[in-house]
């Protein structure tokens, strides 16, 4: 018996020691990031149109220095510095004629000339029909092209008696505008931002009524261009814009989809019930004793060009099966997740192993009520966002005794569902949808 | 397919399935080493009681039950610090350390990989039992 002991342990230490060295850790390459990718974009050259509507409305945004000409600037600055694509850049001022015009000088140095004198006897400035604006625009929108509108867009109905029926008349045409574009060119794709200028003029009523002491007024960037130029513009100039004073909101319209967004479903964190998450499928382990189950899962949306006022919104989603819903949403920061109106939650040690050297920006909670027999399927909804009906205003009247009002903006959200009714019509009415799959 | 049929072994069909532990444990295949080992050094054991070690000494029970115990034991080290040392330096590497929970996890991995040990043991003892030279009618 005494010599079976050392024979014993002499094996068991020699495989213990073996063990270890066979099993050891190789962990993943390091993700390269971004910003040390190559120069994805094949583009060399490319064209700027950019439009400014030149409209007795527009005047309070280029009298003096405005918020308006402080964004003009940064967009022309950036334009003009971009190295990765040589940018031929054109300016036009656009009503019932449109007029291309550099003022005589650099185009870094427009914004500063841009002034209700030096634009006073160009065209027809009281004239602002945006079904003809877009019109013009789009049939020159050629190839590599970017072309940026900057309006107001207050939509003037003159000679309309029925005031719903010019904004739908509004919507029709500018919807057939883009249906005709989208049709000739198929990856055009067209995104909105919504700025805040101070103003110095005055303001058109419904009535074309003059108002002034308006202090503030909204105004539009309507981007319009292929997807690869989109891109460009998306990551190398739109930062510029999204930096400066006065940015609200922005809007994305196209007929690509983004799927298949990449996902990890989280078994630790931020979850009620027990789970198990095997090969990327998950399964219930316990429910939990009170309430209905919830379970998180991360999603790298950073290929989708959608803002997060967009993504964090749970009415743009679109669940599958009733019984599942969406609690909440947050952002990944390093190792938390910001949920809306939670503090920030940790995300368990477990779950980064489990996503290590992935990348992900976002979270959904969702919930599940009663026992889950199905695999969850959900798909982010190509809709106006909320912010259009927000900023949109059928009658201005009382603008000037109305703040709320103030921030509006006559007919615009028939002309942005214009533009979405074109986008649906040609294309996919999802951005992306994903099958979460559980056993 | 192999790996979910070592992983059910473990966790004994979701009955001793322990979270983020079993979840670390599946995610990053340390189960197959512990299985493989486990299996090896039942196998060794056996074939040591049967026919390295064949005497007529050692062919009682009590014996064949006291190398019964060593392998439960010996297996249940090797998941144990085999468990801990992946999971450290997996955990390392995120710059994180072990979660509380993982240790009573370890522990509860060792004895069920010492319950197999038992079960293999006594399967191998039944098949290799039939031509030992002294120790064929253990332990029945």
């Amino acid at each position: 018996m005494i010599k079976i002991y050392p024979v014993l342990f002499t094996v068991l230490f020699f495989l213990i020691s073996c063990e270890r060295q066979s099993n050891s850790i190789e962990l993943p390459e390091p993700i390269i990031t971004s910003d040390e990718l190559p120069n994805s974009f094949e583009i060399e050259k490319a064209g700027v149109k950019i439009y400014f509507e030149n409209t007795l409305s527009m005047d309070g945004y280029i009298n003096g220095n405005t918020n308006f000409k402080d964004v003009f600037r940064e967009l022309l600055v950036a334009v003009d510095n971009e190295k990765k694509i040589n940018f031929d850049t054109e300016f036009y001022l656009i009503n019932d004629k449109l007029t291309p015009t550099n003022f005589g000088v650099e185009n870094t140095k427009i914004s500063e000339k841009l002034t209700p004198q030096s634009t006073a006897k160009i065209g027809n400035k009281t004239s602002s029909n945006f079904e003809e604006i877009f019109n013009t625009i789009l049939q020159k929108q050629d190839g590599n092209m970017i072309s940026v509108i900057m309006a107001d867009f207050i939509y003037s109905p003159k000679g309309e008696p029925n005031t719903i029926s010019a904004l739908n008349k509004l919507r029709t045409y500018t919807k057939d505008a883009f249906l005709k574009a989208t049709t000739n060119h198929e990856n055009l794709e067209t995104k909105i931002y919504s700025f805040k200028s101070d103003f110095k003029g005055i303001y058109y009523d419904i009535n074309d009524k003059s108002i002034t002491g308006l202090n503030n007024r909204p105004y539009y960037y309507f981007v319009i261009a292929p997807t690869e130029l989109m891109s460009f513009f998306i990551n190398e100039i739109e930062p510029q814009l999204k930096k400066a004073v006065g940015f609200k909101h922005e809007a994305f319209f196209t007929s690509n989809a983004y799927s298949p967004v990449p996902f990890a479903i989280l078994s630790s964190t931020a979850n009620k019930g027990r789970l198990k998450v095997r090969n990327g499928n998950l399964e219930v382990a316990n429910y939990p004793k009170e309430g209905n189950l919830e379970f998180s899962v991360l999603f790298d949306f950073s290929s989708i060009p959608i803002d997060n006022e967009y993504l964090m919104n749970t009415s743009n989603y679109q669940l599958s099966n009733p019984m599942f819903s969406i609690k909440n949403i947050g952002i990944k920061e390093g190792k938390s997740i910001d949920f809306i109106n939670q503090p920030s939650t940790k995300i368990h040690p477990g779950d980064l192993v489990s996503i290590m050297n992935k990348k992900f920006t976002h979270a959904i909670i969702f919930e599940a009520d009663g026992i889950v027999s199905e695999d969850l399927s959900f798909a982010l909804r190509k809709k106006v966002p909320s912010w259009v009906k927000e900023s949109h205003s059928d009658d201005d009247r009382q603008i000037y005794n109305d703040s709320l009002e103030q921030s509006k903006t006559f007919g615009l959200g028939h002309l942005i569902e214009g533009i979405s009714e074109a986008y649906l019509q040609n294309g996919n009415d999802q951005y992306f949808d994903v099958t979460i799959p559980i056993n | 397919m192999l790996k979910d049929l070592i992983a059910n072994f473990y966790e004994l069909w979701g009955g001793a399935y322990l979270g983020e532990f079993s979840n670390q444990m599946f995610d990053n295949d340390l189960y197959f080493p512990v299985a493989l080992y486990s299996i090896i050094i039942a196998l060794v054991i056996t074939v040591l009681y049967y026919y390295v070690l064949n005497r007529p000494n050692i062919a009682k029970l009590k014996i064949w039950f006291l190398f019964l115990m060593i392998g439960a034991i010996t297996n249940a080290i090797i998941a144990y610090v085999s468990a801990y040392n992946d999971l450290t330096e997996i955990f390392a590497s995120i710059n994180e350390e072990l979660p509380k929970s993982f240790p009573s996890d370890m522990l509860m991995f060792a004895l069920i990989n010492a319950f197999w040990t038992l079960v293999l043991i006594f399967v191998f003892s039944i098949i290799i039992k039939w031509k030992s030279p002294n120790s064929s009618y253990i332990p029945f």
